[in-house]
């Protein structure tokens, strides 16, 4: 036997074990790092025994969901625009203010990434705060959206006159004040995303909507501020803790740097001369695939992942009707086409989930996770929505948590979620508690319990395990250690 | 933005992060790397000592894991990333030996079992390598928990011993004394198995 035949080998070991050992090692580790915050697990306060008590008198709910209408006679698989929802999809306990950043902590820099390229001028940015409704986060990003005006396309086609940009949330003036912006985004699934408003309580569609390129981008990259006809760093200056002033500084400071086209007093012709070479490496480099905008409908019904047999009977099951809405998103990168498509009940993931698979001219494959949902499923169900806006936990306190004394609480957030487990309906809600601890660190920690109501109506404390026994493994339950700390968005 | 412990470490979860993936988002990449790079690093750093090398290998493996997720969805990500890693340092690490001795732990961990024959860059049979690797999971799950655990560090992560030992908090020479069992009665399974030693 060779050495390299038995590498492969090795490479070929039964992937379990190579899970067991990696977390053997996690643990070893964990154990020999005495300075984690190591909290006890425990029951939770018997206010929370009060919270039941009243949620056991809730009505059972009536059937009917958001049913769909088309837009303009056309028929497609969302919900519609100024739909409304019942109950609120999330319950906020304070406010997720812009929270100011005082520890120095520094955010990495990131490149102008080249994707769909606009000079654009800002006519707008929406007030509100908008949410994705089938995300499958424990933690939610909320989004900010901007309307632009486009001044020029340097990379796509076929754009309208205007056009939204949704990007991580932030103040409100962060791309006010400049004459223009040079701006690389993604165009977001072409049709039907959906946002939900959380203080209107109702899902507002953008048509034409884009995104920059990676939630954790946020501006830095895939904006280039223009005033008086050069850039403008001051932008950079504005919320220093967002936007790491000395990494854009670094960049800046290369005359000619190949992750971003501005430099240090760069003129707008210069910027664009820069951006057009980088285009032009790109183009060669990679078959981009770079798509004309083409309205929602003539996307969906001419999608080249429609072809299979599978594929076309999930065209079919999508279809809006009183008792079904499902979230569509369409993403194209290069070659691959993927449709996903997530059931949405009264506003609140179900765990049901279609991904439609596809090459463009190649036939698509379908996946479908978590159970189908019939008509009768969505006959009595429990009501999330009422549930989640009586929960009243503003006096409580996260018990389970033995350092709780230390932690200044920002706010809470309880989010619902539906479950199917042998065929009934389930609700369930868990909160999330977002803290500062004495060392100024943002921190959240998941409650290890969760809230579940049956087909009744009635609803229960149950711990991690026994949510586990009744709706198998499922992401919506903690995986990780409850008691760590996690890190949340410092802005 | 990041989400980050107090540690500076990316905290996402591992299903934040494969869903990522599965919405074709960029980000996933991102938060691969800021979760797994480094340890991901060190482990084709065991295998090939040099950091252009490992950043290559590293590269692929995040392109390696965009390919193929979705449709799969990993259980455990950082096993499933180590997999892959492990793979492309491994084969990168076969072909440098054919030009040149490799001074990495690799190199030791397989001298160490002195019944390999060398490379000589012909595969002249085709190696059943499926049926190997469950040879050797059995023999692993025939094992106690520590002495699977230093088989895994020094034969699959190609670890230093003196981190194996650190790892356990025993010594250097219990380590090297378990080795040595392990070395023999894998030599002894393999053979009963009809491999040719």
């Amino acid at each position: 036997m060779k050495k390299y035949e038995w590498n492969e080998g090795l490479n070929n070991l039964d992937p379990d074990i190579v899970d067991e050992y990696l977390e053997q090692k996690n643990a070893l580790a964990k154990r020999k790092d005495r300075s984690k915050i190591l909290l006890r697990i425990g029951a939770m306060a018997p206010c929370v025994c009060l919270i039941i008590g009243i949620l056991l008198a809730l009505p059972r709910p009536d059937a009917g969901l958001p049913g769909n209408s088309g837009q303009g006679g056309i028929s497609t698989p969302i919900i519609s625009v100024g739909e409304k929802l019942t109950g609120v999809q999330e319950k906020v306990y304070g406010s997720p203010d812009f929270l100011e950043d005082t520890s120095g902590k520094e955010i990495p820099g990131a490149g102008f990434r080249i994707h769909i390229v606009l000079h654009v001028r800002v006519e707008e940015i929406l007030p509100d705060t908008y949410y994705i409704p089938d995300v499958g986060y424990e933690f939610e990003q909320s989004y900010r959206i901007a309307r632009l005006s486009i001044i020029e396309s340097l990379r796509g086609e076929g754009f309208p006159e205007e056009i939204y940009l949704r990007f991580p949330y932030h103040p409100a003036d962060v791309l006010e004040g400049y004459d223009s912006l040079f701006i690389t985004a993604k165009q977001v699934g072409v049709e039907n995303y959906l946002m939900i408003n959380k203080s209107q309580n109702e899902i507002t569609y953008f048509p034409n909507m884009f995104s920059v390129t990676g939630p954790e981008d946020v501006l830095y990259g895939a904006v280039i501020p223009i005033n008086d006809g050069k850039i403008d760093e001051s932008f950079w200056d504005k919320y220093n803790n967002i936007y790491n002033s000395s990494g854009a500084k670094s960049l800046l400071s290369e005359k000619y740097s190949s992750y971003y086209p501005a430099s240090h007093g760069s003129s707008l012709e210069e910027i664009k001369e820069r951006i057009e070479a980088m285009i032009l490496e790109r183009n060669e480099a990679t078959a981009d695939y770079v798509y004309p905008i083409k309205s929602p409908y003539d996307y969906y019904t001419a999608s080249d992942i429609f072809t299979s047999d599978e594929a076309k009977a999930v065209k079919e099951y999508v279809q809006p009707s009183e008792s079904n809405s499902f979230v569509q998103r369409i993403t194209i990168n290069n070659d691959r086409v993927i449709g996903f498509y997530s059931r949405i009940i009264g506003g609140f993931a179900s765990g049901e989930r279609i991904v439609v698979n596809g090459y463009t001219g190649e036939i698509g494959n379908v996946l479908i996770e978590g159970c189908s949902y019939s008509p009768e499923d969505l006959v009595g169900i429990p009501d999330l929505g009422t549930a989640l806006d009586n929960l009243d936990f503003a006096d409580t306190r996260p018990t389970h948590l033995s350092n709780i004394d230390d932690l200044e609480i920002k706010y809470a957030v309880a989010k619902g979620f539906y479950r199917k487990s042998e065929d009934r309906v389930l609700g369930i809600i868990r909160i999330f508690w977002y803290c500062v601890d004495p060392e100024d660190h943002y921190v959240y920690y998941m409650d290890d319990c969760y809230y579940l109501y049956d087909e009744e109506g009635y609803g229960r404390v149950v711990e991690r395990d026994e949510l586990r026994a009744v709706i198998g493994d499922d992401f919506i339950i903690a995986s990780f250690k409850h008691d760590e700390p996690r890190g949340f968005p410092e802005y | 933005m990041g989400y980050r412990d107090k540690y500076g470490q990316s905290t996402l979860s591992d299903e934040s992060i494969i869903e990522l993936y599965w919405q074709r988002d960029e980000g996933a990449i991102k938060a691969t790397d800021e979760k797994y790079g480094k340890y991901l690093l060190s482990v084709a750093y065991n295998v090939l000592q040099e950091a252009e090398e490992c950043k290559e290998c590293l590269n692929d493996t995040y392109l390696g894991a965009w390919n193929v997720i979705p449709p799969q969805r990993p259980r455990v990500l950082k096993a499933f990333l180590t997999v892959i890693m492990r793979r492309k340092a491994i084969n990168l690490y076969h072909r440098k030996r054919c030009q040149r001795s490799v001074p990495s732990e690799m190199t030791l961990s397989l001298s160490e079992l002195e019944f390999l024959a060398e490379d000589d860059g012909n595969i002249a049979e085709e190696l059943d390598c499926k049926r190997l690797g469950e040879v050797i999971s059995d023999f692993l799950r025939s094992l106690p928990s520590r002495r699977r655990y230093i088989f895994m560090s020094r034969f699959y992560l190609a670890e230093p011993i003196d981190r194996i030992a650190g790892d356990l908090t025993v010594s250097r020479s219990t380590v090297n004394k378990e080795l040595a069992f392990l070395r023999s009665e894998l030599k002894k399974r393999l053979e009963s198995e009809g491999y040719d030693i």
